[in-house]
């Protein structure tokens, strides 16, 4: 399972930051292990002209968001929202076909075979997911999102996630 | 069947682990590379021997019936085995009578009932429950349920920060109007016995009803529930060494008679017209419906398995293991354990430098070793210690040797050079 890429992107994960303009950014939480991502986005002209992503996990959970900034950045959204989805339909089912082109994502394909991981291997796409099916973040919210507290990034005014502001939605 | 061993007078058998090892036939499982299994997630669930695995077989095999209704032999056979369990597990925690034993589907299925009949009978709104923060979440929720159904309210007990129970706090916790504390024998995370006897006293002196947790307790450590004066206790077969599907909860008699019935169903009443019905007398009165007869004889077969062991060898032989897991694993620059202030017992706990959890639990499975990584249901633990992303947990049985140890540590070594790469 622990392929050499996946410890790569492990060590030095990539995008591994707060976008300071986010346009959209969503939160994913997997309770049972306490792995937790925020995807960050910004989207302009219907492309994912920026991608990043914060937060604590295993080296499954971060590898994998790693890979999808990498796979995802530059897409339409059209386009990047087919992809994670056909990923996310590979990971969760093992009778899936492989999906075209996945270049160093074939790593993950040893996660198949451990139902307990494949969770780990998910959160990222989900949250990606998630971002993208919220409503873009204001103008005069981008600030607090960029730095909301229940998404590792600094505190907020209150030192509270701000739920309608930064759109991670813990 | 064979007899319950009690503590008087039979011969024990020598506790000899090899011989041992044999009685468990899943142990000899071995991986594609010809590595046989280390089970080290005893606390999550045991392995069970053949002669447990026979009783199961035997029953669907030979006498397969309902319990406390056939006039036929299998019946009698049926309801006398099932029966017979609980003369077993009522010698083994030392109760007064069998009848002070419930079956359950459990321990979180008897938590969830001795809440729920506890609350009904004794929980007036704005009553105090006290939970420590060492609780398995099967000891929390079912109270916090009553929470929100009875209007009472939950008190923590809070942990030092060596993760040790300190009594004195229980004292400023407790007021006239605590009703209950619930509390458990020994961590499934850190290997901790509180100061269970001295708790009880306490709390007793105050008029409080307590409920001990047994289900990590009962395979390790000697239960005499008159010597500690517990109201009421939980277990679980699948933790001690018997079949999953089948647990207890004990309480003392004069208790248990003031409680109204849990479930409604066969078994339970005596009477019943279309209206209305009378609960049957103690302890059918909680036992409604088919119980799982089956996993119930094997409960049994375990208890006995256990008891032709003498106690004081069986528990020398785990904490040897146990220590030894303690010396070895603290000699790693890269382990960092738990914090158990007392003489860990069964379990040891501890963090990989660098590595998480799921992923050192992972790593090793190539060596076909079972390891636990995560909350171990114990989040408000996980919090308060500070492991945001849980913790490794190694948990021993009474099969389980040095050389298990050693096999664990070559592959915490492995997991960490690869990491480095």
């Amino acid at each position: 399972m622990y392929r050499e890429v996946l410890l790569a992107h492990n060590e030095q994960p990539h995008h591994f930051y707060a976008l300071s303009q986010p346009t959209h950014a969503a939160h994913g939480h997997n309770p049972l292990c306490g792995d937790e991502i925020t995807v960050h986005l910004r989207i302009e002209s219907d492309r994912i002209k920026e991608i990043s992503f914060t937060g604590q996990g295993c080296a499954i959970c971060k590898a994998s968001a790693s890979l999808m900034t990498l796979r995802l950045e530059g897409l339409s959204v059209t386009d990047a929202e087919k992809n994670a989805q056909g990923i996310l339909k590979w990971l969760n089912d093992a009778t899936a076909e492989q999906p075209d082109n996945l270049g160093e994502l074939e790593a993950l394909l040893g996660v198949r075979k451990f139902p307990m991981r494949i969770k780990c291997a998910t959160l990222a796409w989900h949250a990606f997911l998630k971002a993208l099916n919220q409503p873009a973040i204001s103008d005069t919210n981008k600030e607090s999102s960029a730095s909301c507290g229940c998404c590792g990034n600094g505190s907020t005014p209150n030192g509270k996630h701000l739920n309608d502001g930064c759109g991670c939605g813990s | 069947m064979a007899e319950a061993t009690g503590n008087g007078g039979c011969a024990k058998r020598p506790l000899d682990v090899a011989s041992i090892r044999d009685d468990f036939p899943s142990l000899s499982h071995r991986n594609s590379n010809g590595q046989s299994i280390v089970w080290l997630d005893n606390s999550a669930t045991t392995q069970k021997p053949r002669c447990v695995i026979d009783a199961l077989t035997d029953f669907y095999t030979n006498y397969n019936a309902n319990v406390h209704r056939g006039y036929y032999e299998w019946g009698q056979r049926a309801t006398e085995a099932y029966e017979g369990t609980r003369k077993r597990l009522a010698d083994f925690i030392h109760a007064d009578a069998a009848e002070e034993i419930i079956f359950t589907r459990g321990a979180t299925e008897a938590l969830n009932a001795l809440a729920e009949i506890i609350g009904q009978r004794y929980f007036q709104p704005n009553d105090e429950v006290i939970v420590t923060e060492l609780e398995h979440h099967s000891n929390q929720i079912p109270w916090q349920m009553q929470q929100a159904k009875r209007g009472i309210r939950i008190k923590g007990w809070r942990l030092e920060e060596d993760g040790r129970l300190d009594p004195s706090r229980l004292e400023e916790l407790l007021t006239p109007k605590t009703k209950l504390l619930a509390f458990s024998h020994l961590s499934n995370v850190l290997g901790l016995i509180p100061p269970v006897k001295e708790i009880i006293k306490r709390a007793h002196a105050n008029g409080t009803l307590v409920v001990i947790d047994a289900a990590q307790a009962l395979a390790h450590v000697a239960i005499d529930v008159k010597d500690l004066d517990c109201d009421f206790l939980v277990g679980s077969a699948h933790k001690a060494y018997g079949p999953t599907g089948a647990g207890f909860f004990y309480g003392k008699r004069a208790l248990l008679e003031t409680l109204p019935p849990w479930h409604g169903g066969g078994t339970m009443m005596e009477t019943v017209e279309i209206d209305r019905f009378t609960p049957a007398e103690v302890p059918f009165r909680f036992e409604a419906g088919t119980p799982p007869i089956a996993d119930i004889i094997g409960f049994g077969v375990a208890i006995d398995y256990l008891r032709q062991f003498d106690w004081e060898a069986l528990s020398k032989h785990e904490e040897d293991v146990v220590q030894y897991a303690e010396e070895r694993l603290s000699a790693l620059s890269f382990i960092r354990l738990a914090p158990c202030p007392t003489r860990r017992t069964a379990v040891v706990s501890f963090l990989v430098d660098g590595l998480h959890p799921h992923d050192v639990a992972s790593l090793v499975c190539d060596d076909n070793i079972a390891l636990r990584a995560g909350f171990h249901c114990c989040q408000p633990l996980m919090k308060r210690l500070n492991y945001p992303s849980g913790l490794v947990r190694a948990s021993f049985g009474l099969y389980n040797t040095r050389e298990d140890v050693d096999r664990l540590v070559v592959a915490l070594k492995r997991a960490v050079e690869i990491f480095k790469r």
